[in-house]
């Protein structure tokens, strides 16, 4: 175990009972005296630290097992197994001392009253997480810069579109100054500009405030511009846990080799893999330990107006990280 | 600032709430008060036919009943109980859970 670790899970597991049936009414009536049930490994079996401070992304395809575990982790699931600890508290019991020392941002939900405006909501969140006045004003008036929300915050929530929501939301989850934050998917459905607004946001409140963030996220943007750790789970198993560059080391066996020609040769196969070739821009695809050496084939061989050797895009390798442990 | 003012806060928001749209609040009003003033016309009517009393009880006897009624009723009804299938059902008592305070606190304040 890391020495003084924000986060300490050992081990966790979640096994959720799910009820099963065919479908018809005579299954259903069935169904009433003997259900037939099965059990789910949500979550089995991982472990990982995170340090005071630590920015970490948490991915994995839909149905890894992502949201059980920051479920556990914010106290709203009790684990089936093994060991968890946040600050020092067990979460599932829920004490207030980490209740008000956390927050989970979920991209999917919401915690502003629906028909007030906003302010009204961070009120209310100032009286329960007990915010002193002084300290409440102050990180309003921050989070009001950093995220805009001058104009927003006297409209009433539901006519608020999906990003100022959300920028709302977060303001609203993140009043309290917590020391961990958990975010599920906290741009989902956002426009680029948002995105990229949310990300830096986050950013910036890591640095200010020191806090530890695990963040979930289906672009690979948000992991890129906020985290140097990933971890990544499948099916409820840890794949990897480490720097987001050993990552792509790791998994990615090929590079991309982008060169601008004139105009589109016939015979490029022999190079690598065509991904594309539109207007002379063509893209290959090549073995990693062959990239030098085609490289200067093809500046030797083709009139090259440009050339670009890039790392696949983070999406590619993930994607191949998921497909060769399901095969 | 305790518990008790998460109750004042907790109110004042219900309040908000209540107050957003209008014509829901004329529209509840009215629902309201419609229903015990039907009553008592009904039963003065009565009272009036008979005499002044209807199984020896006064127009004003009748009045003051359905007042009662009416607070009582406002004051002890609720559906909280559906409320918190839905919250559960839907995922949204999550947020509640996550926060410092029993859920609870917010409906007895509401």
């Amino acid at each position: 175990m890391m020495r003084d670790a924000a986060v300490h899970v050992h081990e966790l597991a979640k096994v959720y009972k799910v009820a099963e049936r065919e479908a018809g009414m005579a299954a259903a009536l069935h169904s009433l005296v003997r259900r037939k049930t099965e059990d789910v490994r949500a979550v089995d079996g991982i472990s990982f630290d995170l340090a005071p401070g630590e920015v970490v992304g948490f991915l994995g395809p839909n149905g890894a097992g992502k949201t059980t575990t920051l479920k556990m982790l914010s106290g709203l699931l009790h684990p089936t197994a093994g060991t968890l600890s946040v600050l020092g508290f067990t979460p599932a019991r829920r004490e207030r001392d980490f209740l008000r020392q956390i927050t989970l941002v979920m991209g999917q939900r919401n915690q502003l009253v629906w028909d007030i405006p906003a302010l009204d909501s961070f009120e209310l969140n100032r009286a329960v997480y007990r915010i002193p006045a002084a300290d409440y004003q102050r990180t309003l008036h921050e989070m009001t810069e950093l995220l805009d929300l001058g104009p927003l915050l006297k409209k009433p929530v539901r006519n608020l579109s999906l990003g100022e929501r959300m920028k709302c939301e977060i303001a609203a989850a993140l009043l309290h100054r917590p020391q961990v934050v958990f975010l599920d998917e906290p741009t989902i459905g956002l426009d680029v500009t948002m995105q990229r607004r949310i990300r830096t946001f986050f950013a910036d409140y890591n640095q200010r405030f020191g806090a530890t963030v695990l963040l979930t996220s289906h672009y690979m943007n948000d992991v890129e511009a906020l985290c140097r750790r990933v971890i990544v789970i499948h099916e409820g198993k840890l794949l990897f846990d480490g720097d987001l560059a050993a990552l792509l080391q790791r998994f990615s066996s090929h590079k991309t080799i982008v060169v601008q020609l004139e105009s589109c040769p016939d015979k490029l196969e022999g190079y690598g893999e065509v991904v594309s070739c539109e207007d002379g821009l063509v893209t290959l695809r090549v073995p990693k330990a062959e990239t030098s050496r085609t490289t200067a084939r093809l500046l030797a061989d083709l009139p090259v107006i440009d050339l670009t050797v890039e790392d696949p895009p983070i999406e590619e390798v993930i994607e191949r990280v998921f497909a060769q442990k399901a095969s | 600032m305790g518990l008790g003012g998460v109750y004042r806060q907790q109110m004042k928001t219900s309040f908000a709430a209540m107050l957003q749209y209008r014509a829901a609040l004329v529209i509840w009003l009215i629902s309201q008060v419609l229903d015990p003033v039907i009553y008592l016309v009904v039963w003065s009517t009565v009272t009036a036919a008979s005499g002044g009393e209807a199984g020896g009880y006064t127009r004003g006897d009748f009045a003051a009943y359905f007042l009662v009624l009416m607070l009582v009723n406002n004051t002890t009804y609720s559906w909280i109980m559906h409320e918190y299938e839905y919250r559960v059902r839907e995922g949204t008592l999550s947020a509640a859970l996550l926060r410092p305070v029993h859920p609870i606190h917010a409906d007895i304040a509401d």
